[in-house]
Formats: structure tokens, sequence, C-alpha cells
């Protein structure tokens, strides 16, 4: 089995990459990381602007083209099935604002970065919303198919069987949050902030800890803060403290 | 032809079987373990050949280290201190070598090969010795299967089977074991681990004592002069791959070194002639020769003679070679290694070396090393798939944009 992953980061590669290990039981060199790990060399890069790259313009652009996919669909290599995992976080697909703000409810209020303490199902985040209208359709599912349909509409269907979204609501960070926290994480309103002060917490890691975590490149910190995805069973119960992450898990 | 070879516990090789081709090719990460692999087939070699001593591993290539970093050591698992060492070979022949430390906390320590014991190395005298004992443990059976026959206690009769069973496979067995142990021996006995520096190929630095090439490049001269006609003559048509070359022969009195030809540092008697430069001055030394000759040679001559092993490794075959040269020197070895006799692993950090490469061809293999997610050492083949005649990128391209696997992943 190969996976190839197309994704906005690298810190969501190795997020993804660790979810795929535990899902499938496969070793992470059985996963092909195509984006971000472009062919352009540094005379290209040279002419491009850092923040071009490793975003979900990319990810759209990849989509468009099919160049990538195609070569990795058609690669000559046997190696058994293929599959392609395509990330965006909905914190950052702009193209597709017009259709999510449709289906976007108001976002929650944020908890305190508390550590996990029971190994029991997470309660939901209470929404603003939620005290006049209980019965809000689930936010992340109306959310992710709102997204997979954009990106089929990228790739104009094709290849839909062999694809798999990975698609965060709002970012990957609220995934990886979901690992240590005993709250639902799925509607955070900054998750990047919220994994931070999680990590900053008060007697949590030690400075020399932090230090060693913070000066990682951005895919071996993700790598190392989502290790414990590669177990399914820890994997399982995270995906019960984010929705758009057990739906992503249950698409696997 | 070695056809699967299986290593246990060695550095970081904690237990894999790689089933080798003829010209076989390891590509990997730095640290992969690519090194570690050859290491264990050469300290196997060392084994089979009675010289497990710190000397004779390091001559063929393996970098010496304590026994306790010598055997696999990964967190949670307790370390063994024995290294097994198995190969296959014309489908049906298996040998094993295991080797202890005489004490794991010595780096100095001499390493015992269990399987091997000088007194039963296998003569054709012990043969036929063990033969007759065989012939004598089958009449034994015979008649107890006879007297078997006659019993009508199941029981009495399961006992005796089992009876003849122990007592006569075991010994089976151990004939078969000696037997094969000593077929080993011509099989990987001379298996060294090749890795040039420019310094042994221009003669200048003898590290390396082997013969008749050293591990590092030495001796390229003294191994060239030993050539047949025919052997000099196909080592020069195969060698006009370097655009300047016009000429190399071996000056065996080094007289072109009285005529200053060098400075007499080098004790190399290799010699180069250049086609563009004017002709009363167009000679010159190893010693003043670009590596990429030196290495171009040295890998034709090791093909080429019948006097180099017939097993062996090349680290790093890509040192000094231009991209588009170490495809073609991979294609020169795929045409040599079967006419020759020879089998080989390569390893590169060089995309082009694989476009050498005809992975349609059983004979040519080519592996990524890898570390697994628990960090043991394990390889993948990498296959094409049979319905295509490979397509659009060359495998260096397929490597290079993450396809084949065996590139950092971090950055």
């Amino acid at each position: 089995m190969r996976v190839g992953i197309i994704a906005e980061g690298p810190s969501d590669q190795a997020v993804i990459s660790n979810i795929l290990c535990g899902m499938f039981g496969i070793d992470s060199e059985s996963i092909q990381l195509i984006r971000p790990s472009d062919g352009r060399d540094q005379t290209d890069l040279h002419q491009k602007k850092a923040d071009q790259f490793g975003n979900c313009e990319l990810v759209k652009q990849d989509c468009n083209e099919r160049t990538k996919i195609r070569d990795f669909f058609e690669s000559p290599i046997d190696e058994g099935e293929r599959l392609l995992v395509i990330h965006v976080d909905t914190a950052e697909i702009g193209r597709a604002d017009a259709v999510l703000n449709s289906v976007r409810p108001p976002k929650p209020a944020l908890p305190a970065p508390t550590p996990k303490k029971s190994k029991k199902k997470a309660q939901k985040v209470t929404l603003d919303s939620e005290e006049s209208t209980p019965a809000v359709p689930p936010y992340a599912d109306t959310l992710r198919e709102a997204v997979i349909s954009e990106i089929d509409a990228w790739l104009d269907n094709e290849y839909k069987p062999r694809l798999r979204y990975a698609i965060a609501i709002e970012e990957t960070e609220a995934w990886v949050l979901a690992i240590d926290v005993d709250y639902d994480t799925t509607e955070l309103r900054d998750p990047k902030k919220a994994l931070f002060d999680f990590l900053n917490r008060p007697n949590g890691l030690s400075k020399q800890e932090r230090s060693r975590l913070f000066d990682l490149g951005e895919y071996d910190r993700f790598d190392k803060l989502s290790r414990d995805f590669r177990r399914k069973k820890t994997l399982l119960a995270a995906a019960a403290n984010n929705r758009s992450l057990e739906l992503f898990v249950a698409s696997l | 032809m070695i056809q699967s070879v299986r290593i246990q516990n060695y550095k970081s090789i904690l237990d894999h079987t790689v089933e080798l081709g003829r010209v076989n090719i390891f590509i990997g990460e730095n640290g992969c373990g690519k090194t570690n692999l050859l290491e264990a087939i050469a300290m196997a070699s060392a084994s089979v050949t009675g010289k497990l001593d710190a000397e004779e591993l390091y001559s063929k290539g393996v970098r010496i280290a304590k026994p306790t970093t010598t055997f696999s050591s990964f967190t949670g698992l307790k370390q063994k201190k024995r290294i097994e060492l198995t190969f296959g070979w014309n489908d049906e022949l298996e040998a094993t070598c295991t080797i202890e430390s005489k004490n794991p906390n010595d780096i100095a320590a001499e390493w015992v090969d269990l399987e091997s014991n000088p007194d039963e190395n296998i003569t054709l005298d012990k043969a036929e010795k063990l033969l007759r004992r065989l012939d004598e443990f089958i009449a034994e059976a015979r008649s107890k299967l006879k007297q078997a026959e006659l019993l009508t206690d199941p029981q009495r009769e399961a006992q005796v089977l089992r009876d003849v069973n122990h007592r006569i496979f075991p010994e089976i067995h151990a004939i078969e074991r000696r037997t094969a142990r000593h077929l080993l021996t011509d099989q990987i006995g001379d298996f060294v681990i090749y890795n040039l520096n420019a310094l042994a190929l221009r003669g200048i630095q003898v590290t390396s004592r082997k013969a008749p090439l050293g591990i590092n490049g030495e001796n390229l001269d003294v191994l060239i002069s030993t050539f047949s006609k025919k052997e000099f003559d196909e080592l020069v048509k195969r060698s006009q791959l370097v655009s300047w070359l016009d000429k190399f022969f071996v000056d065996p009195q080094d007289t072109l070194k009285f005529q200053g030809h060098k400075l007499g540092r080098s004790i190399s008697t290799l010699y180069f002639r250049d086609r563009f430069m004017r002709q009363k001055g167009n000679v010159f030394s190893a010693e003043n020769a670009n590596e990429g000759i030196l290495h171009v040679l040295f890998y034709l001559a090791l093909f080429l003679s019948p006097r180099t092993p017939k097993f062996f490794s090349i680290d790093n075959i890509e040192t000094a070679l231009n991209p588009r040269l170490c495809r073609k020197i991979v294609t020169e070895i795929v045409d040599l290694a079967p006419k020759h006799d020879k089998q080989v692993l390569l390893t590169t950090h060089n995309p082009a070396t694989l476009d050498g490469l005809d992975l349609h061809d059983d004979n040519q293999r080519l592996f990524v090393v890898y570390r697994n997610d628990s960090g043991h050492t394990v390889t993948k083949r990498i296959k094409v798939k049979p319905d295509t005649g490979k397509t659009s990128m060359p495998l260096s391209e397929l490597w290079m944009r993450g396809h084949l696997g065996g590139i950092p992943k971090q950055f």
C-alpha cells in the first residue's frame, strides 16, 4: 500500500502521516509526501514569495493541474493499492469562503487549556448559539462536506474513489490538541493559539522540554506532538474529542 | 550466487532478510543502515574464513565498534549478545554464522563463530566417515522399522519411529550444515566493501593491504599489470567513457618517474595520455590524473579480473563521478557482472546511478533501505509494475520526487 499526502504544510503532513500509520498499521515509509515537497530548486524558489508555498492555494493548484496526482496514481512502481489524502484547513480555504460562510455557525468560546484528566469521551463544547437552537445541524459535518465538494470541483471529480479528505476545522492543531485535553476541540476559535497555550501551560512541559520542542523544525515538532496517533486506541480516543478528526478517521 | 541474506542483531539491523539479484543497488537516507548491511556480510565473510580478528574485519571494510554497540540496541528491547547471519544460495543451500564476542565490553576482544569448529571442517575423509556412519544408521533404522512392522502395539511402533527419527536426522542435518558452511566459504570468503578515496587511487596513501585490490583503491596499477592482452583490451575498450583519455598504461619500472613525471610521493605506476595535449607533454601520472578516470578504471578492472572477489560491495559508487558517468558505469557493471561471474552490492546517494538499471530484469535489483518506525533497518525492493514499459519519469526523477522513498521527510 502507498498513501500520498497533499497538505498545506509540513506540520499537517506530520500529523496526517501519524494518523495513517495508526489507522492502517503501515510504516511511515509507505507514505509519500507530495505537497509540500515540491520539485522546485532554490533558484526557482528565489522567484517566488515564501508565503506562496505550503498553503491552501497551492493545494488547489495541485488539484487543478493534476500533474503530481497523476504521477502518483500512475507511478510505474508496484506497491499495491494507492490512496491519496488531500488536506485542507477550513481556516485557510479562502477561495471557498463564500460556500463555507453559508454553513458556518457561530464559533464557540475558547475553553481554558487544561490537560486531560480522564479517558472518558469528551463533552462537546457549548456553542454560543446552542442555548437557543440546540438542534443545529452538525457544524463539522456540514463544513467538511462543503469543502469536499469544493475539492472535488477542483479535480472535476476525478480520482474520487481513491481520495481521502483530511478536512481540519479550523486547523490540524485542533486534532493534535485533542490527544491531550478532555474537551471538544472541534470548534476552537484559534487552535494554533490553544495548542501553544497548552504547551506553555504552567506545570506542563519544563523549560528545557519546551525549548527542545520549539527548536525542532515544523515537521519534526508536529511529528513528535502527534506521535500518539500511531496507536489506534489513542487515535480513536482523540477522535472522540474532535468531530472533524473523527470524520476523517472514519473515512479511512 | 548468493540469493538471500538474513541478518539478525547486527547494529541497526534487528532481523531482516534481503533477497539478492546479481547487481543490487541500495539507496536510502544517510544513517539508514546501508553500510551496516554490507558490514554484516563482511563479518560473515571473515567468520567463514576463520579470521574474525579486528585486523581482518578492518581490512574488509568493517567499521570496528565495541561489541555492545555492534549488537542491535533499541529502546525497550533486551540486547542479545549474538549475531546471526544466514545465507541462501543455489536455490537449496543455506548456512549460518553465529557470532559472539569473547568480551562484549572490549572493543579489541576476539569474536568467535559458534558454528565454526576448525576440527570439524569438512574434508573428504571426514565426509566419507560420516557417510559410513549414516549408512549404519540407515541399516539400523531399517531393521527397527522391520521389527516395528511386526509389532502390534501402535505406541511401541511410534516410539521406534521417533527413536529412528531422533538419531538419524540430527546426523544428516549436521552433515548438511558442515557441508553448507564449507561451501559458503567459496561463496562469500573474499567479500569486501570497496570504498574508494583519491589518495589511495593515486598511490599516495596505502591504508588497505588487501590483494589484489585494496579496499580504498590501492594497487590498481598492480592489478592492471597482471591483465592478459584480452583483458587489457577489454579494459581499454570499456574505459572510453572519459572524453579526454587517449591512453593509459602501467610503467612497471616507473622510469617515467625519473623523467620527472611525478614527485615521487605516489607509488602508483599508472600513467595517462591526454588526447588534447601537445604530443611531447601529454603524459601524466595517476598522482595528477582526475579522480573520475581512476574510479572508472578501478571499477572496470574489478569486474574484469578473475583475481578479484566474485561477491563484493562498493560503498558510494557515485563518488567523484559525473551523473551521466554514474549511469554509464552502472550499465557497464550490469553488462560485465554476469560475463565475469560477479555479484555486487552497490550503495549510492546519486539518483543518476539508478538510471543504469533495468528493473524488468530480475538480476538487477533496487532496494530502498530505511529505518522503520521502530528504528530498525529494513529494505524494500523496488519493483515496477509488469504491465508498464515504465513511463515518463526516469528512476532518478522518481527517487527525487519521493516515489521510491529513501529520502528525508523532515525538510
